[in-house]
């Protein structure tokens, strides 16, 4: 199995991303003790990651398919700027992985807003962030108040899973890097690779350069103009997708040619 | 001077913002030319540009509904939401709510997520009382600054 070296945070060139870095051979879930770590005043960009996780956290309690052989990691940031402005962070982050799966071989990974990765329609990579922050009070000055305690951002990628070891619910829909490009690739190679994108990224967030990464996000997002139904628990809206706009919420184009912005809720091709 | 070249400068005394004015040309005609200016004092501040908002009509029903609704007032606080999203009332659909009604709550307890992009924001109480009531229904899409919860103060020592 692919391991990381003893050294490997050594060797990154990354300056606040992975360091540290917490390596487990096994967790229940690499949130649950970022969690603990983040209640306990760990630095921002504290990385902790499993081979192998129990019960991977999935969105609305659902649990993440986590074998052996994957990439199970949960980074911890400590963002200084707003809500709105953090909940770019799975848009960032996913463009991230696009661009180095892309550079590792595989020619078409899909991003589906906001917060996955397709290739051939079949999930790759999933991210999952939670954060805990605490409300402005309406006295308090808006632009500049620090609010965000902590967000712990869950990414999981299929590195050498084989088909054959998804389970049946997950084998039409989820695939690995190995089963794509046919061969393993080194993980502490692809890591070093990602987590120096993914800092990259971060900081030109923090640098309000969102709409830079954006353009990157287009090249990899599914086409403009195919058919989308997107849904809450109250809303569901049907119609041509056109983009995003400067927050990173999505745009539609309702039937009746009406532009609907939807910030939350799920994405589905139809 | 002739008519013509008068004509001009009564054009421009009248589309000028002055009450009097007096000409006297090299040709020796002088004449004066006065009218009444309402006074405008200059504005303080730059004028903005004001957005017209609709408010819906309310029905009976839902004007009896807010005079039920506790009003915020002395020893009340609004824990507010600080972004959009949707407001979840627990971690997951299985999972009993973070709080309920009747409950003490301490600063820097969870009392509520607020999803926006896949990001699930866990919203910290920034009090400590009692929930009095739960302003928003679970799974409601929420605006920035939104009052989500109506939390009683604990009485003054």
């Amino acid at each position: 199995m692919n391991l990381l070296p003893e050294n490997f945070e050594d060797t990154l060139r990354t300056k606040i991303i992975g360091h540290p870095l917490y390596v487990y051979s096994q967790l229940d879930s690499t949130q649950i003790t970022a969690k603990h770590l983040a209640a306990n005043k760990a630095k921002e960009g504290t990385i902790v990651l499993a081979y192998f996780q129990k019960k991977g956290m999935g969105r609305n309690g659902r649990e993440w398919f986590s074998p052996k052989g994957g990439i199970w990691f949960t980074i911890i940031l400590r963002p200084h700027f707003s809500s709105e402005k953090a909940n770019m962070i799975n848009i960032i982050f996913t463009t991230a992985c696009a661009e180095v799966f892309y550079s590792f071989g595989i020619t078409q990974p899909v991003i589906k807003w906001p917060n996955d990765i397709l290739i051939n329609g079949k999930k790759i990579c999933g991210i999952l962030t939670q954060m805990k922050s605490k409300p402005r009070r309406k006295k308090d000055n808006l632009q500049n108040e620090s609010e965000i305690e902590y967000a712990l951002v869950g990414i999981g990628i299929n590195l050498d899973t084989a088909i054959e070891d998804f389970p049946a619910a997950l084998k039409n829909k989820a695939t690995s890097i190995k089963q794509e490009i046919g061969k393993e690739i080194k993980m502490d190679d692809f890591l070093a690779s990602l987590l120096e994108k993914i800092e990259k990224y971060y900081i030109m967030l923090k640098e309000d350069k969102f709409s830079k990464i954006q353009k990157e996000w287009k090249k990899f997002s599914l086409p403009f103009g195919i058919l989308v139904k997107t849904s809450t628990s109250k809303e569901v809206y049907e119609g041509q997708l056109v983009g995003t706009n400067e927050h990173g919420h999505l745009i539609i184009r309702t039937p009746h040619g009406k532009m609907e912005e939807v910030s939350a809720g799920e994405i589905e091709i139809i | 001077m002739d008519l013509k070249e008068l004509k001009r400068i009564i054009a421009i005394f009248q589309k000028a913002k002055i009450a009097e004015l007096e000409v006297e040309s090299k040709d020796g005609v002088k004449f004066r030319l006065k009218k009444e200016v309402t006074e405008r004092k200059a504005p303080l501040v730059k004028e903005v540009p004001v957005e017209v908002i609709s408010i819906p009509v309310q029905t009976a029903e839902q004007k009896l509904q807010q005079t039920e609704e506790p009003k915020k007032q002395e020893g009340m606080h609004e824990i507010v939401s600080p972004m959009i999203g949707t407001f979840y009332v627990a971690p997951s659909p299985d999972s009993p709510p973070f709080v309920t009604v009747d409950q003490e709550i301490k600063e820097d307890d969870t009392v509520c997520i607020v999803e926006a992009m896949k990001i699930m924001n866990e919203i910290k109480a920034d009090i400590k009382g009692k929930i009095v009531k739960v302003l928003v229904e679970n799974g409601s899409p929420v605006q920035f600054g939104q009052p989500l919860f109506l939390v009683q103060l604990p009485p003054k020592q």
